[in-house]
């Protein structure tokens, strides 16, 4: 004899069914949150090529060597920019002298660079994006890599094309 | 008749359960966070005064200059959450206290190609125990936090918190300093 499926046995949305819904919905908005997801999800801005001007100070040869023209660098393993102008100078250091004047001194063997980078840029009421993602501003410090060397870049410009 | 009675269904532990655990586990772990992180304030108070604070970067690159604008958003550099609005910013010499050994005191002299700036900021703060909070980051006097602007990021250094109602000085004023 057949037996009619029990009523009790069938799928119910039950209070805890709402509890985990609720608990899901709690950890996709703080996911939203922490990494702003709506943000990145709903900007509809393409990238624009730009140019984002920096100095490092006090690198080495090696350091300095990395610096050529046309190279990509990266940063936090992925790409930052290429590198479209640079110039060297040697670099300079501070000191108190015995009159307590900060005194300008040259670091010998080390040199200061300045130079631009053409980047991937978003521009946000926050300001500019790198690559749509990561906030870019002239203040901003960078750990660039390339050819072997990681090199700290200071922003001090940052330029989309028009 | 007299149907018998259903047996009782033995409790087994299952994907559903392992999936339930999974994610009380991950929502505490996001509680945790945010109240670590402090992007969730608890306040015992709920008070709240609209306030002006004035955050100085020094020493600033002359370069640097201009970037920041009156109606630019600050925004915290850690939380990244809102934390007030450029209603000024001024800009002064910058020095460097050095000490002269030879005359046995204490001697200013530049500090070639950086400056001092001041931005005051305006915003609705939270009124603790300790002072003063806007979205979660605390007010402290002489402590350094990173801020951003659209166009400008740096550390700042609070000079200044006062209420709106006892300030209604410009910035200058305050500041002493000139624009």
């Amino acid at each position: 004899m057949n037996q009619k499926p029990n009523r009790a046995s069938r799928a119910r949305f039950s209070i805890l069914d709402f509890v985990i819904i609720l608990i899901l919905l709690a950890c996709a908005v703080g996911a939203a949150l922490r990494y702003d997801l709506a943000g990145r999800l709903f900007s509809s801005s393409e990238p624009k090529e730009g140019t984002v001007s920096f100095t490092a100070e006090a690198l080495t040869d090696s350091q300095a060597d990395a610096f050529a023209e046309n190279t990509q660098f990266f940063s936090d393993g992925k790409p930052f920019g290429k590198l479209v102008s640079v110039s060297s100078s040697p670099a300079v250091g501070y000191y108190e002298n015995n009159e307590g004047v900060y005194t300008e001194y040259e670091r010998e063997g080390l040199f200061d660079l300045t130079g631009s980078f053409t980047c991937e840029l978003v521009r946000t009421d926050g300001g500019y994006l790198l690559n749509g993602k990561t906030y870019i501003a002239p203040g901003s410090v960078f750990p660039l890599k390339a050819g072997g060397v990681s090199v700290s870049v200071l922003i001090l410009s940052v330029e989309a094309a028009e | 008749m007299n149907h018998p009675l259903p047996e009782k269904k033995k409790y087994t532990f299952n994907f559903i359960d392992v999936l339930l655990i999974v994610v009380i586990l991950a929502a505490a772990a996001l509680l945790v966070f945010f109240f670590k992180e402090r992007r969730i304030v608890v306040s015992d108070q709920n008070e709240k005064a609209e306030i002006v604070y004035q955050l100085e970067i020094s020493p600033m690159r002359e370069e640097f200059r201009n970037l920041v604008e009156i109606g630019d958003t600050v925004t915290d550099g850690s939380y990244l959450l809102p934390i007030g609005e450029v209603t000024d910013v001024a800009y002064s010499p910058c020095f460097y206290i050095g000490f002269n050994k030879e005359l046995g005191e204490q001697v200013s002299s530049d500090f070639p190609g950086n400056i001092t700036m001041t931005v005051t900021v305006k915003a609705e703060a939270e009124i603790t125990e300790t002072g003063f909070a806007v979205n979660g980051r605390e007010l402290i006097l002489d402590q350094t936090f990173p801020f951003r602007v659209p166009d400008f990021t740096g550390i700042g250094k609070c000079i200044s918190v006062t209420t709106v109602q006892n300030d209604n000085r410009p910035a200058a004023e305050r500041t002493g300093k000139e624009g």
